[in-house]
């Protein structure tokens, strides 16, 4: 049975929700890992695939291609702001300025890949490359309330997604992770998400968790993830116990079945 | 109404007002309100929007919307989309050399391409010179209007908002053109910001209330002020948020139910 709760935001309630975290710790064993592994080697596609919580929500809808916009730039830029911000106390401006201008520097020297964020920005103009500013300082902002609201403990900017690859299934898990939380030894995974949840919500987070957990070496999930809403002013958590894990590598499996299944049901090119 | 025509006071310092005079936060208020919507709701909307919410907008305030001719509704829709990017640009510090195409060119990059912009790109030249003056005058007056922004404010721009009430039967969605506060400021510090192209109305109260109600449901703190800023006409309206402008929203929210429950 999976464990989600939710909770309105106010001021105090994500420390309630971080104080109730379950005092129980879950590993992933390699049994599983191999038992993980076996059943996405069962569905794997001729090419390599990269499988995360938001296929996950979308599982049985049309997914648009990706590309960059202000929207899709601004987490990436936000949390490099706000890790920025907090190690070096400068204000959130000054940070996102040097975040950018470190992309920007990256495609004058050619190390940016085509496609990348930082060939993207590079291509813009002054007025756009000030829009996409704009919406990563409020994201920035919105993270860093989150942050700021937490009383006691340990909060961390993450410094990257957790990637799993599944051995031999040409698979790569990516597990989005906005801030880390250690309070009284226990670890919290924070999401900031846009919009309002739905009714896939947990289950999105739930893939989440899971992948943190396969990335660790040590496999230790997380005591919790909270899923924070500020749109809506909504927090969702679920627990780090065996049956959500269990059920969150189901999830990823079903849009892995799902991608194995329309591929090789489609017809062939002549 | 009373809205203010001052060219003294531009509409950050009104919102912003006195450092010293600003309360603590209040949290009581969000409870309250969210208890009296969903009660009157659900006697509104009843069971049957379970699975296809009632979505409540801004623009649902409003008894009839206006009347335009479709050329005109497509530049009034332009127009507004673009100011609301030069807001956005504004509040990070950017500097306009030719407004019309920075603003284009930046919600370009924001939209794709779409059916408004393509009916910018095919007005004949005449047309567009019109219409780069427009937004030109338009953007100067929203320059002057706000004035200047403190280095020390944490601003938001475009916040969106979807309130769910009543179990997910009611979506009450909302988008503050600008949200101002002071990370780690024990002060009640956030005031909010709407801006529109027309001229301001009866509605623009109720817009400013709407935009403090929904604000106050989404964090569960009361904002300090709300306020109305036409580029039209450089009026502003600057209201405390009190509990009495709250409730009045609330009843703005149900009435605007019961009429679209009534369609």
């Amino acid at each position: 049975m999976t464990t989600l709760t939710t909770s309105f935001v106010s001021p105090g309630a994500l420390d309630q929700v971080l104080d109730s975290a379950p005092d129980v710790t879950t590993e992933i064993a390699s049994e599983q890992r191999n038992s993980l592994a076996e059943r996405f080697r069962a569905v794997s596609l001729p090419s390599h695939r990269r499988l995360d919580a938001w296929m996950v929500e979308r599982a049985s809808t049309h997914v648009t291609p990706f590309r960059w916009s202000p929207s899709t730039a601004r987490r990436v830029l936000g949390n490099a702001t706000l890790r920025y911000r907090l190690a070096h106390q400068v204000s959130a401006m000054a940070a996102l300025d040097e975040v950018v201008v470190d992309h920007l520097s990256r495609a004058a020297t050619g190390y940016a890949r085509r496609g990348s964020l930082s060939s993207w920005l590079s291509e813009l103009s002054t007025a756009q490359l000030a829009l996409v500013t704009s919406d990563a300082l409020n994201w920035s902002h919105s993270l860093e309330e989150v942050a700021r609201s937490v009383e006691g403990g340990l909060v961390e900017v993450a410094d990257s997604d957790a990637y799993y690859d599944v051995a031999t299934a040409r698979t790569t898990l990516r597990g989005r992770r906005d801030l880390l939380v250690t309070k009284d030894e226990k670890r919290t995974i924070i999401r900031l998400r846009s919009g309002a949840p739905g009714r896939t919500a947990g289950a999105g987070l739930r893939a989440d968790l899971t992948i943190d957990a396969f990335s660790r070496p040590d496999g230790r999930a997380a005591n919790q993830i909270i899923g924070v809403w500020p749109d809506a002013g909504l927090l969702l958590r679920v627990e780090g116990s065996l049956d959500d894990i269990k059920a969150g590598a189901k999830d990823l499996l079903r849009v892995a079945n799902l991608q194995h299944t329309t591929f090789y049901q489609r017809p062939l090119a002549s | 109404m009373t809205s203010t025509l001052d060219s003294t006071t531009t509409v950050l310092q009104a919102l912003r007002g006195n450092r010293a005079d600003r309360p603590t936060p209040r949290v009581g208020d969000s409870a309250i309100l969210r208890a009296a919507l969903e009660d009157s709701l659900y006697a509104i909307v009843g069971p049957q929007h379970f699975f296809d919410p009632l979505v409540l907008r801004s623009q649902d305030l409003r008894f009839e919307p206006p009347v335009l001719a479709e050329n005109a509704h497509s530049f009034a829709r332009v127009r507004g989309i673009l100011m609301h990017h030069a807001l956005r640009l504004l509040s990070v510090g950017y500097s306009f050399n030719n407004p019309y195409e920075e603003l284009l060119a930046a919600w370009r990059c924001e939209a794709g391409e779409n059916e408004l912009l393509a009916f910018i790109d095919h007005l004949d030249g005449e047309d567009q010179a019109k219409f780069a003056t427009e937004i030109a005058a338009h953007t100067t007056a929203l320059r002057h209007g706000l004035g200047a922004f403190g280095s020390s404010w944490s601003l938001r721009s475009t916040v969106r908002v979807a309130n769910l009430l009543c179990a997910g039967a009611v979506a009450v969605r909302d988008t503050i053109d600008l949200s101002i506060d002071t990370i780690g400021n024990g002060a009640n510090s956030t005031v909010l910001l709407d801006l529109t192209t027309a001229p301001l109305d009866e509605t623009s109260e109720k817009t400013l209330r709407f935009h403090a109600l929904n604000q106050t449901l989404r964090t569960g703190v009361t904002p300090l002020r709300s306020a109305v800023l036409s580029t039209a006409t450089g009026e502003q309206i600057v209201r405390e948020v009190s509990i009495d402008l709250l409730t009045q929203a609330v009843a703005d929210v149900l009435e605007a139910a019961e009429r679209k429950c009534q369609k």
